[in-house]
């Protein structure tokens, strides 16, 4: 039981952009633990797994299982040696079954032709021994986020991973499902699996894993027997502080109504109804918080209110005056401002350097320079005034975006959203894939911006953080507004996590409170 | 890895891709020809041996600068349009048809005559433009089969309009002299239009760099769906920087026509483009340094003019070297182990640096 079943010896990984993930890490784990990888986003984590995985490969350092020194050029190979990886992202195929998911690339062949039945057969053998609760021949796009999760797991096992590694598995799921899941990893533990567990939240690791390493900055803190540490130990050792504290904020007092939904439904690029008539209203100096899992219809909303999407129906209002359909340039000029989701696709351009970042939006002001022309001393002293108001760490704002971490980088979307003092705020995932430091200084502004009396929409997979930030707090289901409650402190975490997960309702006056 | 070695490591890759281009023709040099020494020297000094070809040279840069430009703007934002080839045929065509059909005083019929060259090359780009900014209509392609019917228009105007059957060849009428670009240096062809070409330069990059249009092309190529985000009408972006492409070939085309022509004579593209595709990647898509990339292409294809004279090697030899060099520096991998050493290297270089401070 105490073998070093996986070493890892002093691995390094440095990125094109010039990031090094990882410095130097050892990292080893034994046959038959959960062993948890913990640190802050951009700690490295992901970088080592996915090392591990045959996804990257490091510049310098060795892997060795069972004391054999071995080559990891590609997944393949990783899969060869009975290592498989669930990624935070799934990599299934929509369109195809669950069975067909789980054997894609290993089918079970008849004269050289698939055999459909008895593939089935086997994909519902394979979950009874584990357990799993799963249909195989529904369609992986019809089947609910905690469910692909447990088709990616099977995968992997029927790979034939012996060492599991779980890329923040509880990100997507409700507090239900995730009890559902380390009940299941402890069933694997005693069929003697081996999981790597990277998470960053202290509670869940504390109560399954048996072991941690700790990462911070691309080194490895160190491992830890889980007995010998607790929840302050953990924390100090990963941020170099305590855990991120609760922000501090006045009790809210609303104005009048800023932004106005109206009988808002859309449909999506699968032919889904992913909003279905929701009517809501965010006012001055509150912050309205969109609880959910993901995938039930919050990225669809935030793009038709901000303009991304065209073809919904329904009214969308910013100060009285009707936005709907309006070309984003018209929607922003009547004082929108949306911090996308997708940071790399809609949030910047990272090519470009730090400055031309921060005036995309500005184009029709003369904060900028006048009429067509660009006044790059405007620029420069605009630009210079955010990277120190918004604490971006760079050593000029001419540095391409791309050699900012994934917290500088947001911080530069932030800045630039947060510039021209909108009405509405539209957060859609604002800490995603941040550090903790630059989540606690968001989050700041975000309560700053409010007392200054804009209106702020939260939408956040992160219930720690809608439940911290939100005056009052939505949740959405289905494409559908199932709670709302005016004042966020009057629900607890459990209880959202039911209507998140549509096991409850509200009846439909309260809802109507909301819109 | 900072800016500086950013720049550095383009400008190496650049010429290190001319460097194999170099050595991948001289290899053939030495295979077809009997006389190789002779014929590499007559190519690489055969462009400064006389006046008259270093005039050469110079002529052969501007229309490459006037198509280079349109390339420039069209890469940046990232639409790989071939219109710039059809519009500069298009553009010089319609200057020889205003000025054969209308008589004008000379100055307002020079300008004018230039400035239709370049609307109509705009004209041209409309279409394959539209198509793409509102469909997604692939641009490569729209503006590729669309220059097939710009050829044959220009054959059909030209056999049909302006024609001089007294010519001994198909050629239109004398365009009249006095509304010429004049030569500046004796002996030689290089006329004012190489000031017409470098003001163009200046015009561009001032465009690119200073204006907010110019941004927003910027932008629209480095990340489309960051710009609508933003607010950028990213419809108009890439339509308009298709139309200003088209208008810079075609004036580049009216120019050529002016400078180097008594007569309207082309029956199908004379390519330039292609070339200034070539010079476009040259230049790191840099409006600035089109002029370096004309100039480097113009004195290859002087020098294989030189050489294929001189010796038994034929012309063609340069599109060899236009080719690799197309090949090496687009291909996003060439040298990609390289730059990722000199990555890690500047990464060590920073930490020993924050080791010292500390």
């Amino acid at each position: 039981m105490n073998e070093d079943l996986l070493v890892m010896s002093k691995i390094t990984k440095i990125y094109p952009n010039g990031v090094m993930a990882n410095d130097k890490v050892d990292f080893s784990v034994r046959t038959g633990e959960i062993h948890a990888l913990m640190g802050e986003n951009g700690a490295g984590k992901s970088t080592l797994m996915n090392i591990l995985y045959g996804e990257h490969q490091p510049e310098e350092g060795d892997i060795f299982i069972e004391g054999q020194k071995i080559k990891i050029n590609s997944p393949n190979d990783a899969i060869m040696h009975g290592i498989g990886m669930v990624h935070q992202h799934f990599m299934l195929v929509p369109s195809l079954s669950v069975a067909q998911n789980i054997y894609l690339g290993k089918e079970p062949r008849k004269n050289g032709l698939i055999d459909t039945k008895e593939m089935i057969k086997q994909a519902e053998e394979i979950a009874r021994k584990y357990n799993f609760n799963i249909l195989p021949t529904a369609r992986v796009a019809d089947i609910p986020v905690g469910m692909k999760q447990k088709v990616e797991i099977l995968k992997a096992l029927v790979g034939g991973a012996k060492i599991l590694i779980l890329d923040e598995p509880t990100a997507v799921l409700t507090p239900q499902e995730t009890e559902e899941l380390f009940h299941e990893l402890k069933e694997f533990k005693k069929k003697g699996h081996t999981i790597i567990f990277i998470s960053h939240k202290l509670k869940e690791i504390k109560q399954i894993c048996d072991r941690i390493t700790i990462m911070k900055n691309g080194r490895s803190m160190g491992t830890y027997n889980m007995e010998d540490m607790d929840e302050k130990s953990i924390s100090r050792l990963m941020v170099g502080r305590d855990v991120i504290k609760s922000v501090e904020k006045k009790r809210a007092k609303p104005g009048e109504t800023v932004l106005k939904v109206e009988d808002l439904s859309c449909i999506n690029e699968d032919g889904k109804h992913a909003v279905n008539h929701i009517n809501l209203k965010v006012r001055r100096g509150e912050i309205l918080g969109i609880a959910g899992v993901e995938g039930n219809g919050q990225s669809e909303f935030v793009e038709c209110i901000s303009g991304i999407r065209k073809d919904y129906k329904g009214r969308v209002s910013i100060c009285g005056q009707y936005v709907d359909r309006l070309s984003i340039k018209k929607i922003r000029k009547a004082g929108l401002s949306h911090i996308s989701e997708d940071r790399m696709s809609y949030g910047v351009a990272v090519e470009a350097s730090i400055s031309d970042n921060l005036i995309s939006d500005k184009l029709g002001e003369d904060m900028i320079g006048h009429g067509p022309i660009l006044s790059h001393k405007k620029i420069a002293s605009l630009s210079a005034d955010l990277v120190d108001k918004f604490l971006i760490k760079c050593s000029s704002y001419k540095q391409p975006v791309s050699m900012l971490s994934g917290g500088n980088m947001q911080k530069v979307v932030v800045a630039r959203e947060f510039a021209r003092e909108p009405a509405i705020m539209i957060a859609n995932q604002p800490s995603r894939g941040v550090d903790v430091g630059a989540t606690e200084f968001i989050h700041k502004k975000l309560v700053e911006i409010r007392d200054n009396g804009a209106a702020v929409l939260l939408i956040s997979a992160d219930l720690n953080e809608v439940m911290e930030l939100s005056d009052s707090l939505a949740v959405f289901y289905g494409g559908e507004v199932v709670a709302y409650f005016e004042d966020s402190k009057n629900v607890t975490e459990e209880e959202l996590g039911y209507y998140m997960l549509g096991l409850m309702k509200q009846p439909e006056d309260i809802i109507l409170g909301l819109g | 890895m900072n800016k500086k070695r950013e720049a550095l490591f383009q400008f190496l890759s650049v010429l290190i891709a001319i460097a194999v281009a170099l050595l991948v023709t001289f290899a053939i040099i030495l295979c077809v020809s009997d006389e190789p020494v002779e014929a590499l020297k007559t190519f690489i000094t055969g462009p400064l041996s006389t006046k008259r070809r270093i005039g050469n040279v110079i002529e052969g840069m501007i229309p490459l600068i006037f198509t280079g430009l349109a390339a420039c703007v069209m890469f940046q934002a990232k639409q790989f349009s071939l219109i710039g080839d059809g519009a500069f045929l298009v553009g010089a065509l319609a200057t020889a048809v205003l000025l054969l059909k209308f008589q004008l005083p000379a100055v307002p019929a020079l300008f004018l005559g230039i400035l239709i060259g370049g609307a109509v090359g705009g004209i041209c780009a409309v279409i394959p433009g539209f198509l793409k900014a509102k469909w997604n209509a692939n641009e490569f392609v729209v503006s590729m089969m669309f220059n097939s019917i710009l050829e044959y228009f220009t054959v059909f105007i030209l056999l049909n309009y302006i024609r001089d059957p007294g010519s001994g060849f198909v050629a239109s009428y004398l365009i009249p002299e006095n509304v010429k670009l004049p030569s500046f240096i004796a002996k030689t062809n290089v006329h004012t239009g190489l000031f017409i070409a470098l003001f163009m330069v200046v015009l561009t990059t001032l465009f690119m760099y200073k204006t907010k249009w110019g941004y927003s092309i910027r932008m629209v190529g480095k990340n489309p769906r960051f710009s609508r985000y933003s607010g950028i009408n990213t419809f108009a972006v890439v339509f308009s920087c298709q139309i200003i492409g088209g208008f810079i070939a075609g004036l580049g085309g009216s120019v050529e026509l002016l400078g180097m022509y008594d007569r309207f004579q082309w029956q199908s593209t004379p390519g330039y483009g292609f070339d200034g595709m070539t010079v476009a990647i040259l230049a790191a898509n840099n409006p600035a340094l089109v002029p370096v990339g004309a100039l480097f292409l113009a004195y290859i294809r002087v020098g294989t003019d030189v050489m294929a004279r001189a010796t038994s090697v034929p012309n063609e030899s340069v599109s060899i070297i236009q080719g690799i060099i197309m090949l090496l520096i687009t291909a996003s991998a060439f040298l990609s182990k390289t730059k990722h050493k000199m990555v890690i290297r500047s990464v060590r270089d920073e930490q020993k640096k924050i080791k010292e401070v500390a």
